[in-house]
């Protein structure tokens, strides 16, 4: 029993030798990659970004800002923090992080929908398996993200489990944080979805509050934009008036503009979409340089302003 | 719990441990031990089958010593016997088949209106594995092939021991239950063999297995989109699929039963190196077959009767083989394609030509034999695509989609250095299994004298089931059975 005892801890010890090097090895590659959902948080931790504006939400922020656009009108420099899949809990630790790595932003483009002020987590945890080493990643990530216990203790077994190959199977090409979608109306008939309730939850309203207060304090100016979706669509909603409280009563406490492009002409018409809910590129392209130009009417962006970086 | 699951790897090196050090001071503790820890096993995929298993071996339990007691008083025994069977099968039968027949007796009678008398249960993992089981005990006390045992806690063993309760292999009481009688200690040998079946298992399941399922759920369900040389491909890994998935399982199985000097039947002796059908069924699945023979087959007369009645008891044998993998008709109609097989090697008396190892003695096969294989291989695979298919028709149109549609065109494959790397493993799991196929246990480098290069070798299995795991953490295909 002895031999056999000592001849399993010796092959679980190299084994274990083997699994941290390898787990080295991936993370460090990750970390270099800068397609699909690797590529904005690389630029986070790596402090490359240095944005004057700074663009949060969730998929529809991710496919419908697109940086280059905002830049050229407004003579900025932008970044789409936009996160896919995520309500508001998830992009505040992106955002928390990034003000750990990069300079302040003067102003932050807060994307806003009925998910929002949902809570969401589970969803392509890939994303922060090379940074596990991180303590703010394991403090404000890693908790909430359902990884198991085997997945935050033993080394590569969380990339075992979800398989290597998965992991670089998206090769989307995000420009500065933004990925427009080069597809075309897929969806005919409006149905009931699960894109239809209002529902916020607690913990999201407390972190959503907080980072208000907090742009608030830095003098970082907030701007709410809710960004067109499919206009039928709106017909099956619920909690709408309740939505639109909420943010209006936060827009006056913390004096954020609201841009809501819901009733837009774009929001009819399906050239401009690949499903309800998101912009396909060109539709992406149209809303950005509106929104540029709506920002410079309406005076929201200080153009002759010097980027007052501080971390 | 899964085989594959990190609960698992936990469980099993506490359980071993407690095992060999805790619990080994008493038998009846130690078999206790084992019921406990198989029920908790058990119970953590649902507690609430626990109760099942356990009325199900209670009764198995008490019919058998009932059956010992009365077994000179007329029918009684008999009456016993048969009423145990009947439970057991009945019991199988609600939470398997009634579904399926409520939706059949719907088709005929209620104009398809089957919702008001469906039942909509839940299948217990495991339910034909562990039914088979106990009814296997009851049926050798009957015909006396058995002295009953008056110990509960052994018989509890025996049928819920953990390893093979979910997926089998299908234990005879005559092989098992006297391992549970009797102390065991602690074998080096078989502790290592076992964890080299447990290695070999992982990687038929991880590698093998689950990478060939990424490319056969794809294919399967769209056959229409693909032309016939992409559906042969996908069924023939559908053919590696389910074997690595099955004996991966059963290789698991026996190799943690030897880490707690149990040994279990071999349940798979690498069957696609069979020379012909008849060949192949001595090979695959082996305790359920078997189990078949003894228990339905033998009974009817065997192949020692009528030509008439040769030909039903084939049919009877492989339609209940089918028909006990699910509540489908495409696991009858593979029962009969199966029976159609093996239907002339029986008439003509060839059926039982094949019985010693191909190319025993001999580095390679010849010609003869590699057609032989190759030959039986192929029928085996049209076998698995009425197998995987969700409906006859569905299964009738991929194989009439095979040969109509380009079939001497290159298969699509969407990710051509994946496909490269599972047919480089296909291909050694078949060198390997070939190289050991007189043996009863994979992965015997008994050859190689260097520990330090068997250790290495070892290690690049682990490796390479981690590397090419690919994370879709698929169940066990005969879970479902």
């Amino acid at each position: 029993m002895k031999k056999f005892l000592l001849r399993t801890l010796a092959f679980i010890v190299l084994v274990t030798i083997i699994m941290v090097a390898f787990d080295l090895y991936l993370s460090n590659k990750l970390r270099q990659r800068q397609v699909g959902n690797y590529a904005c948080w690389n630029d986070i931790f790596h402090g490359r970004i240095n944005a004057d504006i700074i663009i949060m939400g969730s998929s529809r922020a991710w496919v419908h800002y697109d940086p280059a656009i905002l830049d050229s009108i407004l003579h900025t420099n932008s970044y789409n923090l936009g996160m896919n899949g995520s309500s508001f809990n998830r992009q505040y630790t992106r955002y928390l992080l990034y003000r750990k790595y990069n300079p302040r932003p003067r102003i932050i483009i807060q994307n806003i929908d009925i998910t929002t002020l949902g809570f969401t987590s589970g969803y392509a945890q890939y994303q922060y398996f090379p940074y596990f080493n991180d303590a703010d990643v394991r403090h404000t990530i890693i908790p909430y993200e359902q990884f198991t216990l085997a997945d935050r203790t033993l080394p590569f077994f969380r990339y075992a489990n979800y398989g290597i190959r998965n992991l670089f199977f998206n090769k989307s090409i995000s420009v500065k944080g933004y990925c427009g979608q080069d597809k075309s109306w897929d969806v005919d008939p409006i149905e009931r979805g699960n894109w239809t309730d209002y529902a916020a939850d607690s913990r999201t309203m407390v972190m959503f509050e907080e980072f208000l207060a907090q742009a608030t304090a830095e003098d970082i100016q907030v701007i709410f934009v809710h960004a067109p979706i499919y206009s039928e669509l709106i017909k099956y909603q619920n909690g709408l008036d309740e939505m639109w409280n909420t943010y209006r009563q936060l827009a006056a406490k913390y004096h954020i503009p609201i841009l809501n492009y819901q009733n837009d002409p774009i929001c009819s018409d399906t050239n401009y979409f690949y499903n309800r809910t998101h912009l396909n590129r060109k539709g992406a392209e149209l809303f950005s340089r509106q929104l540029a130009n709506d920002l410079k009417k309406r005076n929201l962006v200080d153009t002759s302003a010097n980027i007052q970086s501080t971390h | 719990m899964l085989f594959n699951s990190i609960e698992f790897a936990i469980f099993l090196p506490i359980v071993f441990l407690l095992y060999w050090f805790v619990f080994n001071k008493k038998l009846t503790l130690q078999n206790l031990f084992i019921v406990a820890v198989s029920y908790l096993f058990y119970g953590w995929w649902d507690w609430r089958f626990l109760l099942l298993i356990a009325f199900t071996t209670f009764c198995s339990w008490g019919s058998g010593l009932l059956i010992h007691k009365y077994r000179h008083a007329g029918k009684t025994a008999k009456r016993i016997s048969a009423a145990n069977i009947i439970l057991n099968l009945g019991i199988l039968g609600v939470f398997k088949y009634y579904d399926f027949f409520a939706r059949q007796f719907a088709d005929v009678f209620l104009h398809g209106q089957a919702d008001s008398i469906l039942l909509h249960l839940i299948l217990p993992v495991g339910i034909s594995f562990y039914t088979f089981q106990a009814l296997s005990y009851s049926i050798d006390v009957y015909r006396g092939k058995l002295e009953p045992t008056r110990n509960i806690i052994q018989f509890f063993a025996f049928v819920s021991f953990f390893p093979q309760l979910v997926a089998g292999p299908i234990e005879r009481a005559t092989n098992l239950l006297p391992q549970f009688g009797a102390p065991r200690t602690f074998n080096y040998r078989d502790a290592a063999e076992g964890m080299r079946q447990i290695l070999w298992g992982l990687f038929k399941k991880i590698v093998i297995a689950d990478n060939c399922a990424i490319y056969v759920n794809t294919v399967f369900p769209n056959f229409e989109s693909y032309n016939g040389s992409t559906l042969l491909l996908a069924a023939i890994l559908f053919a590696f699929q389910i074997y690595g998935d099955f004996s991966g399982y059963s290789d698991i199985a026996i190799g943690t039963a030897k880490l707690f000097g149990i040994r279990l039947m071999r349940n798979f002796n690498v069957p696609y190196f069979s020379r012909d059908i008849a060949e192949f069924w001595r090979r695959w699945h082996i305790s359920l077959t078997t189990w078949f023979r003894d228990y339905v087959y033998i009974p009817l007369g065997g192949s020692r009767c009528s030509k008439a009645k040769i030909i039903r008891n084939t049919f009877v044998i492989f339609l209940l083989s089918g028909f006990w993998h699910g509540a489908n008709w495409t696991f009858i109609a593979w029962g009969a394609y199966h029976a159609l097989l093996f239907l002339p090697l029986i008439l003509l008396g060839k059926n039982r030509r094949y019985r010693d190892t191909v190319a025993e003695g001999r580095m390679l096969p010849n010609i003869k034999e590699c057609g032989q294989m190759l030959l039986t291989f192929l029928l085996a695979t049209i076998g698995w695509i009425i197998f995987r298919a969700d409906n006859i028709g569905h299964a009738w149109h991929y194989i009439t989609a095979i040969i109509g549609q380009n079939l001497l065109t290159i298969p699509s494959h969407p990710d051509p250095i994946h496909y490269m790397h599972l047919f480089t493993f296909i291909f050694l799991m078949l060198v390997e299994e070939w190289c050991h196929r007189s043996q009863g246990c994979p992965l015997q480098f008994s050859r190689i004298k260097s520990r330090a290069v068997r250790f290495t070798l070892y290690l690049i299995i682990l490796v390479t089931i981690t590397l090419f795991n690919p994370g879709t953490g698929n169940q066990f295909i005969y879970f479902q059975f």
